[in-house]
This record gives C-alpha cells, sequence and structure tokens, in this order.
C-alpha cells in the first residue's frame, strides 16, 4: 500500500497530467481560433494559477483561490518542465503566459501572440509526458526490504 | 486499418474496462447490509467505478474526434491517467474485506469513532485495515480527486476513512492512540487548519524574513533557481506543519497519553535529524510539552512517571542536527515562531472536546484503585462511565507503577498485551453504559 504522501503526490501529479492533457485541446482549439468551450475555460484559468505561482516571491503562499488539486508537488513538477524550457528567464516566461491565458479568456490573442500560444502548447504536451513518468516511478513501492535476504527475492517489473 | 495510435489507444480502453470489471465483482461478491460499517466506503467504490468507466467511454469520444496527432497523444496519456486511478483503486481490495467486517475489538473501533467526531466534527465511516507496513496511516474521502477530476460530486454523505494499523499490533490500544494524529491530517483536509495557522500569524513579516533567509540557504547549500528552492521549501514547510498540527490536535484531546504514545512509537525511529517530511522528534516533543504545559498537565507527569519526563523534558532541548542544512534550522525558527498560533487554532478546533487535567483529575484515584484491584474501570462509583480518555490515561500511570519509571519501560508497557486488552474491553463497556444509558 502506498503511504498517505505517495498517495496525495500521485494523485497531484495525475492532475497535474490531466491539466496539461486539457490544455493541450484548449490551446489547440485556440490556435485553430474555434471557441473555447466552458471547460477549456475552466483550465485556461488553473493554468494562469499555476504560472502566477511561480511568480510569488514568498514561500508562503495565503490564497484561497490557490487550487489545491494542484499540490505543491506538482507545482514543482510543472516549474521543472518551465524552467527547462525558459533557460535562465523562468519568472518572465511566467508572467508572459499569465499575460496571454488572461488576454485568452478575455479579448483573445492577438496573430503576433500566436507563436507563443504555440510554445505553451509545447510545454503542455512535455509536461503532459513528464507526468506520465512521474506517476510511473510514484505508483511502485518505495522501499525495498532492508533485510539481505529478502531483498535479492523482490523484483518489480 | 488501424493506426499506431489508435491500436495503442483500444488496448488501454480494453485493459481498463477489464480492471473495473474485475473490481466491481469484487465489490458485489458480498454486499454489506444497509446502516453496517462500511456501507458509505462501498458506495464511493461504486461510485468511482462507474466513473471510471463513463471516463473510458469520454475518451473514447475525445480520440475519435482529435484534431491532429497531439491531441490523440494527450488522449492516449488520459487514458493511461485513468488505468493509474484504476491500479490505485485495486488497492482497495483489502479494504474491502475490513469493511465487511474488523478483527479489532470493539472497544477500540467505538474509540476510533469518538475521535473521529472530536477531530473532524463529523461522523465519518471508519474502515479499520491491517497492513504489511510498520506504520499508521489514514486515507480521508478515498478517490476524492478521480471523482472530481471525472466530474462527480463525492457520492458518500457520510465521508469515509481508510485507517491502517500495524498487522502484529491489533491489541496495541497505547500504540493505536497514534490513529489520532493520522486523523488530523483529514481535520486540516477538511478544515483548512494550517491556512488558519498562516492567516493568524501575529508577526508575518517576521515569518517571511525568516524564510527568506531559508531561500538564501538553500540556494546557496543545493543550487537552484529561486523559484524551485521557494517550491521546495514551501512543500517541507507544509508536511511539517502538518505534523505538527496533528501532534496539537491529538494530544489536546488525548492529553498526556498522546505525549507517551508518541515516545514509544516514535523514539525507536526518530532523533533531532529533520527530513523533508517530518520535524525532528526532538522538536515535536518539545512543542508537545509547551502544548501539555499551557494545558496544565506537566504537575500529572512529574508526580507519575517523574524519572521518564525527565528523560523527555532532556530530549525536547536537543539541538536539530540538520549538518550543511542549515535551511531546517530557519524552518524550525519559522516553526516556533507559529508555535502558540498552533496551540490557538488547534484549541478553537476542538473546543469542549480538548482534554483538560480537571476532567481526569476528578476521577484518577477511582480508576487507578480499580485498576490496582484488577477491576475493569469502565464505570464510576456514581454508575456514571469512565470517560474513555481517563480510562487510557489512568491506564498508561498504572502500566508505570507496575512496569516501572523509567524511559525503557515504554517497550514493556506497549509490550503488555492482556493489559491493554483489558483497558480495551473497559472502553467497549464504558460505550455500553453510555448507550444503555440513553436508552
Amino acid at each position: 500500500m502506498l503511504d498517505r504522501r505517495r498517495r496525495d503526490e500521485l494523485d497531484g501529479v495525475l492532475n497535474l497530467g490531466r491539466l496539461a492533457d486539457k490544455m493541450v485541446f484548449a490551446l489547440g482549439r485556440a490556435l485553430r481560433s474555434e471557441e473555447l468551450r466552458p471547460d477549456d475555460v475552466l483550465a485556461c484559468e488553473r493554468a494562469r494559477q499555476l504560472f502566477e505561482l511561480m511568480t510569488r516571491e514568498d514561500v508562503i503562499v495565503l490564497d484561497s483561490t490557490h487550487d489545491r488539486m494542484l499540490n505543491d508537488e506538482s507545482y514543482l513538477d510543472a516549474l521543472h518542465v518551465v524552467e527547462l524550457r525558459a533557460q535562465g528567464e523562468l519568472e518572465d516566461v511566467a508572467q508572459r503566459y499569465v499575460e496571454l491565458l488572461d488576454k485568452l479568456a478575455t479579448v483573445g490573442v492577438s496573430d503576433d501572440e500566436r507563436a507563443d500560444l504555440a510554445a505553451m502548447r509545447e510545454l503542455f504536451i512535455e509536461l503532459g509526458e513528464a507526468t506520465i513518468s512521474h506517476a510511473n516511478d510514484l505508483s511502485r513501492p518505495r522501499q525495498e526490504p532492508s533485510w539481505p535476504q529478502t531483498r535479492h527475492a523482490i523484483s518489480h517489473f | 486499418m488501424a493506426t499506431d495510435a489508435a491500436r495503442d489507444f483500444a488496448l488501454l480502453a480494453a485493459t481498463a474496462r477489464r480492471s473495473i470489471d474485475d473490481l466491481r465483482r469484487a465489490v458485489h461478491a458480498a454486499p454489506p447490509p444497509r446502516g453496517r460499517r462500511g456501507e458509505h466506503f462501498l458506495t464511493v467504490v461504486e461510485a468511482a467505478l462507474g466513473a471510471l468507466e463513463a471516463g473510458v467511454a469520454d475518451r473514447e469520444a475525445e480520440f475519435a474526434s482529435a484534431a491532429d496527432e497531439q491531441e490523440q497523444r494527450a488522449v492516449i496519456r488520459s487514458m493511461r491517467r485513468i488505468n493509474y486511478d484504476v491500479m490505485g483503486l485495486h488497492e482497495v481490495s483489502p479494504w474491502i474485506e475490513s469493511a465487511r467486517g474488523s478483527k479489532l475489538a470493539l472497544g477500540l473501533v467505538y474509540f476510533v469513532d469518538e475521535l473521529v467526531f472530536a477531530l473532524l466534527k463529523a461522523p465519518a465511516d471508519v474502515v479499520m485495515t491491517p497492513s504489511g507496513t510498520y506504520m499508521y496511516s489514514t486515507i480521508h474521502k478515498p478517490f476524492e480527486d478521480p471523482l472530481t477530476n471525472l466530474g462527480v460530486a463525492y457520492p458518500a454523505a457520510v465521508l469515509p476513512i481508510i485507517v491502517s494499523y500495524p498487522v502484529h499490533e491489533p491489541d496495541s490500544l497505547f500504540l493505536h492512540l497514534i490513529i489520532a494524529h493520522e486523523l488530523g491530517h483529514s481535520a486540516i483536509a477538511e478544515h483548512n487548519l494550517d491556512q488558519e495557522v498562516y492567516r493568524r500569524d501575529p508577526n508575518p513579516t517576521g515569518t517571511r524574513d525568516t524564510l527568506s533567509q531559508a531561500v538564501a540557504e538553500y540556494l546557496t547549500q543545493e543550487g537552484g533557481t529561486p523559484a524551485a528552492a521557494r517550491g521546495r521549501l514551501r512543500v517541507i514547510l507544509r508536511h511539517w506543519l502538518a505534523e505538527l498540527i496533528c501532534d496539537a490536535l491529538a494530544v489536546g484531546f488525548l492529553g498526556p497519553s498522546y505525549l507517551l504514545t508518541a515516545a514509544a512509537f516514535g523514539a525507536p525511529f526518530d532523533g533531532p535529524e529533520p527530513s523533508e517530511t517530518h520535524p525532528p522528534l526532538t522538536l515535536r516533543t518539545h512543542l508537545l510539552i509547551e502544548r501539555l504545559t499551557s494545558w496544565g498537565w506537566i504537575p500529572l507527569l512529574q508526580a507519575g512517571m517523574p524519572e521518564t519526563f525527565a528523560w523527555m523534558l532532556e530530549t525536547s532541548t536537543r539541538p536539530q542536527q540538520a549538518a550543511h542544512r542549515t535551511y531546517f534550522l530557519r524552518l524550525e525558527e519559522a516553526i516556533r515562531n507559529l508555535s502558540k498560533t498552533i496551540e490557538d487554532v488547534v484549541s478553537a478546533h476542538l473546543g469542549a472536546d480538548l482534554f483538560q487535567l480537571d476532567a481526569h483529575a476528578s476521577n484518577a484515584d477511582e480508576l487507578s484503585a480499580l485498576l490496582e484491584r484488577d477491576i475493569l474501570p469502565a464505570q464510576l462509583l456514581d454508575r456514571s462511565p469512565a470517560s474513555r480518555r481517563s480510562i487510557i490515561l489512568s491506564g498508561w500511570m498504572h502500566a508505570f507503577a507496575k512496569h516501572g519509571d523509567q524511559p525503557v519501560a515504554l517497550a514493556s508497557i506497549v509490550g503488555d498485551r492482556d493489559q491493554q486488552r483489558f483497558l480495551t474491553k473497559a472502553l467497549e463497556m464504558s460505550v455500553v453504559l453510555e448507550r444503555w444509558a440513553t436508552l
């Protein structure tokens, strides 16, 4: 049985992955100039909050709108993928995506901004793949028995 | 001819359906009668199976209408996530068995119900299940996330909670008090107690400065970016705060009994070293003693087990051993600054369920006399049922008198299963008497 923390972490990673999958569809529709569906709007708002968290300078985040489905560990997964793509400009990229998602939800994005929207979609594709990999790790028992006689007798696929 | 993606997807969907069918058969094998323990839990399992089945159908529709290869791949990932949810559901098989009948003594089951009501402020459908892992843990509202993600409202009016206990400790009443701590995690989730502590921080600027220092030290010692350092410290602080709120809830409801249980269960494994998930046991002990001091319990400990309590006091003053990871010391500073706030939040949450010395002291001598004569300490001379918490605390006191007032006695006290079975029977009869009186 997975312990509570590992289960919470797995739930958070699966939730983040689901958000990433939904964003692939939502941003795909936006790039094709199709109307966003209610689910897309919700996903974009959750993604906006995630990017906004990356721009915050405090360790303690006191915000009633903070998305509890995306726990702090899944935030770190998201942060890692954004860091890899942002190449040292993490806060700037996160702020740019916050603004872009704000626009998408209100006035819409201009043609000049479509390249950024496509890059954001690529980011969510990568995030979706990364979370599957992490979920795979988390869903396996963490500790091998410390007793040597049983350690060699146990393996995992 | 189907594409590779279509074949992949078809296999994932078929596998999910097969597993869902297997689990459904297990749930239907012997349904519990209505109104029995475990009924609400099994309702949730049924709902989760139904939601996952609907989720498979939704993914099939999404796959059929995917606009490009990237969307097809996203649906395949989504289907794999459903398979992870189904895999998670496979873990419930032993819980289903436990939901149909517990091997635990009725007195313990009743006492856990009492704990649940005091800590969660609502009844719950508690399923207690043995685990091969030597640890206590709880799962609050199982399958809430998959159900929410699949757009299904949580189906149980009474929330299920799964409580796991070490399989070889069914009669270890004193260790089972750890369940109070574990239920604290559910209380935090239901009542946002951690956020409440942050909100009530009397010196948020001081806390922020301390944590900024922690971020700077983390960057020096571990490297990475400031955003990652903040994120990692946010995770550690959340874990530490949760553990300390749970400790405070447990000691608030159980009084000194929880301090003794924490020492018996924790000291063999933990010491002054911090981890990313738990504060050092020494700090936890220090804060437990702070709570007991505020709530007036120290004279009882000093009178009943002076040597053992002196050892605990000495343990609680040992400095944290964080080695080069000095950011853990900053987290301790932040936590110590929040200590009184934690106490206030927990006091307010427990309300009348806070265990106070006065409530115990009036019956302590009588319960002690019954235990000395091997008479079940379930009923007082005035024919009223003895308080369950006083039965347990008197049991601890009696055990120290019997096994000796030394820290090493904690092992033999926990090993004295006959004594704990006796106390558990007293818990049961106290509840029976209380319910009998209300008929």
